[in-house]
């Protein structure tokens, strides 16, 4: 089994990121719209499974609608059961020999060709997300530009830690090397609200290292997911190297997790399911396994940024904005809880709240939509009660009003809420919507204490023009991502790795140079070259021990 | 026989200039040039004194990047900051940390310390007093009052001797509807009541026969103030949103009798800039409303383009206008912008080409007239010396000229364009430093820019040939043999 044009590692240009479209530009804004009339032209879109190369249809349908306009369905997908789960994995099984014997070259190839296909259809790609997951224009555009960074990137990654790595110190007559080596079946399970870039990301990081791979899709988001299954088969994916297995998480999510041969799983979702795929992992550990299964997750946060005394107030509060309720405030990185310092306590807030009081709600394939619905009726739900929560115990400053717009689609009002304690619920859980949590602290310290009140440590931010204070957030604000006088979402591969720790997840930074290392168990090998006084002469290692 | 017009046209478009002529045209910019710089030297320039201690601020700034940068941070943070304590605190921080510095060395306390010719305790004392005082003073200098009534008494005096004005309102970044509503106030306010404020026109102004035309109350308004929707992305509905607020500001310039001119913003805004006044004046009840303007800015690398679509849609819609030229207030801006997004720099990165760039559109709007009045707003007597020039040989028409200038810069050359008898409007920012910091910022990076012209002139004392050099062609080789 071979796949077409391994790629030759010195040709391989230096890493850049996919820059996001100009929306300025009349043509620009003139393609997009053809390509929502085209995507809107093909629907209903039907997504099967992908199993050992083949296209499998199941009996049950999962409806994909479009949280905007739940009238519009956008398509089907399969549904996996357990038998097809079963299938999914054998193949992926018996692929894996071959894939893992694949030279790193020609895995690497596989993903920038994929990049290359993607980038050709990336407003297409980006149109289905406006209709699928009521991702706004920019939004979209910018989920399918970190997909094509995810392969970018990850092919590099790939062919950098290639190879085997000879060990210092040398040795005379003495071989030490160290190599990396995939570790097997890999289930990666992806969320809805980046359904392109993150599913892209977890898989193709486990197939460029070897793995072979089986991609369940959120099931709010499945077709998005697929036309990247399209482009993977366009790309010459090998049979059951990677298979594509939409389905419910309780029947084949639970399945993948507990499946005995299964010894990757990677994850990015609700801190719930995120801890239960833990415990579920384990649990199927005491059938007598081989290994331990390995579990990569990504979880929530309950991110805070501190607009500071010194804060230019012009800048953080479109930031804060942007962050708490672009894409309505439904990324693990959005901003839910605003500290402000005393002395700017007044201002800040009001200047927020009109702010918010201006947002301009819409569905996502308007231009003008500031704040979109959100993803489906639970969520929906879900934003509503905590609003409710926050209308008994805190004080209001703003609930907006959605209107008739809450019988088309899945829109939820923005809200803010004051509250005074950081023990507050509204400012301990994750609520995934367009609600914030204002604190008010006394100072610096005081603020960065309630920064640090919750059990997340994903994103955190600090508007501040105070030398000392940027300085002491570096050292003491925790979170995963700390970002200084601008928003706290947006990371872009390679210059801003992005995950988080504590109750925000387990696993290493995704676009950061130890993302594919977990993909891997590394193996070293001593060998003696001495026979009876004979030994090579020292070779200076061609291949050196770089920084890793 | 053709007119010179016509002729000149032809020449443009076609690629072939007349060798004669231009050769004319360049010996006749040289001709005034020098003269503006004759008459120049019997001036005092105001800004560029060591004396004053905004100037000595000014001076360090340019010592090198590293402080320029530190102290622009600092100017920046200055007006949120609360008390003397946390002036000093911050001061301090902003000369003494490694973090922020831009890696062109350490130890910016110790080049201060070289600047000023003291030792480093010696330095320290620049306490956060003259700081403070150094900036409230470059505030003074930039904006010209806090409220309308200071700016009224400033403007009364700049009509006295001469000038006209447009005022420009500084507020907050406009992130709401509420701010919008408020800035829409403030513009309306100012159309309806300034003239009460300012009082009689000075026989200075009355005399210019030019100021028939067009009004006294000159207003520069951003559209991005108009809308917390200020959105390129989707230009119809950001259009639609700012109009609602542009129609009773034109109407009440109808009413009063003032002018409205549209300032330009970041190149991403341009297009749709140019589209909601164009939009506006489709509307029946504005088509034809002679007392509207906008900006070209000569900085972009289709500054060119851009200027002649404008200049068709106008004369496809008979429609008058009053264009200002300038060449550009977010170079900076622009290339970090475009940089970090990985998009095209939509500047020019050659200051010469940028010069050129704006002679070639002074050309193409003069020979717009008489539809389109045209505004050469530049403090390089070069650029102006050129504007001059044509204005002769185009013979063009007097009313619909004047050169235009920033309130707290050039002041000699604002006076030596005035006495050699064109109009010169002010451009005149009104109020308070801490929403006027971006404004001021601005204009600290743009006076202590090595490509500057005032401070060329001014701070490095650069040759009258050099500065007035033909941007057309490379200038002689900057090489002593
Ligand atoms: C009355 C008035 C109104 C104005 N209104 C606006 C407005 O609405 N919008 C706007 O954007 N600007 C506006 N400006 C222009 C701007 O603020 C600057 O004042 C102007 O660009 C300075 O040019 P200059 O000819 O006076 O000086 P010069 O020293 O000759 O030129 C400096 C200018 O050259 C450009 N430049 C600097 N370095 C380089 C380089 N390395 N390569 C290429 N180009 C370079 C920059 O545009 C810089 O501002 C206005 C200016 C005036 C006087």
């Amino acid at each position: 089994m071979s796949i077409a044009a391994p790629v030759h590692t010195e040709k391989v240009p230096p890493f850049r990121n996919e820059p996001f479209a100009d929306f300025s530009r009349r043509e620009e804004r003139e393609a997009f719209k053809r390509a929502l009339a085209d995507i809107h032209a093909r629907f209903p879109i039907e997504a099967p499974l992908l199993i050992g190369g083949k296209r499998v249809e199941t009996a049950e349908k999962i409806d994909s609608v479009s949280p905007s306009d739940t009238s519009l369905l956008c398509g089907r997908s399969a549904s996996a059961g357990e038998a097809e789960t079963d299938k999914a994995v054998a193949a992926a099984r018996r692929a894996f020999d071959d894939w893992s014997h694949t030279p790193a070259e020609e895995r690497a190839g596989l993903l920038l060709r994929a990049a290359a296909l993607m980038r050709k259809r990336s407003h297409l790609f980006a149109a289905l997300e406006v209709y699928e997951a009521a991702k706004p224009w920019r939004e979209a555009d910018a989920d399918v530009a970190e997909a094509i960074d995810f392969l970018e990137f990850y092919a590099r990654e790939a062919l950098r830690l290639s190879g085997r790595k000879r060990l210092q110190p040398y040795i005379l007559g003495e071989h030490n090397d160290l190599s990396y080596h995939p570790l097997g079946v890999a289930a990666v399970i992806g969320p809805w609200n980046f359904p392109l870039a993150i599913p892209v990301g977890m898989s193709s990081a486990a197939l460029v290292t070897g793995n072979t791979v089986i991609l369940k899709p959120a099931e709010q988001t499945p077709l998005v997911t697929w036309l990247y299954a399209r482009i993977l088969e366009e790309a010459g994916v090998p049979a059951g190297v990677f298979n594509f297995l939409p389905g419910r998480g309780e029947v084949c999510g639970a399945r993948l997790v507990r499946h005995p041969d299964v010894q990757a799983i990677v994850f990015t979702g609700s801190k719930e399911v995120g801890l239960l795929i833990q415990r579920e992992a384990l649990a199927a550990q005491q059938d007598g396994l081989p290994f331990v299964k390995k579990v990569v997750t990504e979880m929530g946060g309950k991110n805070a940024l501190i607009v500071d005394s010194s804060a230019d107030i012009d800048a953080a509060v479109p930031d804060a904005i942007y962050s708490a309720y672009g894409f309505a405030g439904q990324k693990c990185s959005a901003l839910s809880r605003l500290i402000l310092l005393d002395d700017i306590y007044d201002v800040c807030l009001k200047r927020f709240q009109e702010a918010a009081e201006s947002l301009r709600i819409g569905p996502a394939e308007d231009p003008g939509t500031q704040l979109p619905p959100v993803i489906d009726d639970e969520a929906a739900a879900k934003v509503n009660k905590y609003i409710g929560l926050g209308r008994e115990s805190a004080r209001t400053i703003y609930v907006g009003d959605v209107g008739s717009l809450a019988e088309k689609g899945h829109f939820v009002p923005p809200a803010i809420f004051e509250v005074d304690s950081s023990k507050h619920r509204l400012a301990q859980e994750e609520i995934f919507g367009p609600v914030v949590a204002v604190l008010r602290a006394r100072d610096f310290d005081d603020a960065l204490r309630i920064a640090n009140s919750t059990p997340y440590a994903l994103t955190g931010g600090v508007h501040s023009r105070t030398v000392s204070h940027l300085e002491r957030a570096r050292l003491d604000f925790q979170c995963g991502n700390l970002y200084l006088n601008r928003t706290i979402t947006g990371a872009i591969v390679a210059r801003q790795p992005f995950g988080g720790y504590r109750l925000s997840g387990i696993g290493a930074k995704a676009g950061g140079p130890d993302y594919l290392k977990q993909f891997m168990v590394a193996r070293a090998v001593s060998e003696n070259r001495m026979r009876h006084g004979s030994a090579p002469l020292e070779e200076h290692a061609t291949e050196t021990w770089e920084e890793f | 026989m053709p007119s010179v017009l016509t002729q000149t046209k032809e020449n443009f478009e076609s690629g072939r200039r007349s060798p004669v002529r231009e050769e004319r045209l360049e010996a006749l910019t040289q001709r005034i040039g020098r003269a503006l710089f004759r008459r120049l030297r019997s001036t005092a320039p105001s800004f560029w004194r060591l004396e004053k201690v905004e100037d000595s601020f000014m001076k360090l700034m340019m010592r090198d990047e590293d402080l320029r940068f530190r102290m622009l941070q600092f100017v920046d943070v200055f007006p949120a900051l609360g008390g003397t304590r946390s002036v000093s605190r911050h001061l301090e921080e902003y000369l003494s940390s490694e973090e922020m510095g831009s890696g062109a060395g350490h130890g910016p306390l110790g080049r201060i310390a070289r600047h000023f010719g003291r030792d480093l305790p010696g330095v320290r004392n620049i306490t956060a007093a003259t700081a403070q005082l150094a900036i409230t003073r470059m505030g003074n200098h930039f904006i010209a009052g806090h409220t309308p009534e200071e700016v009224a008494v400033r403007i009364r005096s700049m009509e006295a001797r001469g000038f006209h004005f447009t005022l420009d309102l500084l507020g907050e970044f406009v992130a709401s509807e509420a701010q919008a509503d408020e800035f829409a106030r403030r513009y309306r306010e100012m159309i309806e009541k300034f003239e009460d404020l300012l009082g009689p026109l000075p026989d200075a102004l009355a005399d210019q026969p030019h100021l028939q035309a067009p009004p006294r109350v000159n207003l520069s308004i951003k559209l991005s103030s108009l809308t917390s929707k200020f959105d390129p992305m989707d230009p119809e509905g950001t259009s639609a949103a700012v109009r609602e607020r542009l129609r009773p500001l034109v109407r009440a310039a109808r009413e009063h009798g003032a002018f409205i001119n549209v300032d330009m913003e970041k190149y991403e805004f341009r297009e749709t800039t140019l589209r909601i006044m164009l939009d506006l004046l489709d509307e029946e009840e504005f088509r034809g409303f002679p007392h509207f303007g906008t900006v070209a800015q000569a900085y972009l690398w289709d500054a060119e383009e851009s200027l002649r679509w404008l200049l068709g849609e106008l004369a496809a819609r008979k429609q008058p206008m009053t264009i200002r030229l300038v060449k550009g207030a977010y170079w900076d801006s622009e290339q970090i912008w475009a940089r970090q997004k990985d998009w095209p720099v939509p500047v020019i990165t050659d200051k010469r080409l940028t010069d050129a760039m704006f002679e070639r559109c002074t050309r193409i709007l003069m020979e717009a007239a008489p539809l389109v009045r045209t505004a050469i707003a530049s403090h390089n007597v070069r650029s102006v010396a050129r504007a001059l020039a044509l204005r002769k040989m185009l013979s063009h028409p007097p009313e619909a000229f004047e050169v235009q200038m920033l309130y707290g810069m050039a002041g000699p050359i604002k006076d030596a364009v005035l006495r050699s008898g064109v109009p010169v409007r002010i451009y005149t920012p009104c109020g308070e430093l801490l929403p006027g910091m971006s404004y001021l910022v601005r204009r600290i990076l743009e006076n202590t820019s090595n490509e500057s012209f005032l401070r060329q002139r001014f701070s490095e004392g650069a040759a009258e040939e050099k500065l007035l050099a033909s941007p057309h062609e490379p200038g002689p080789e900057d090489f002593e043999i």
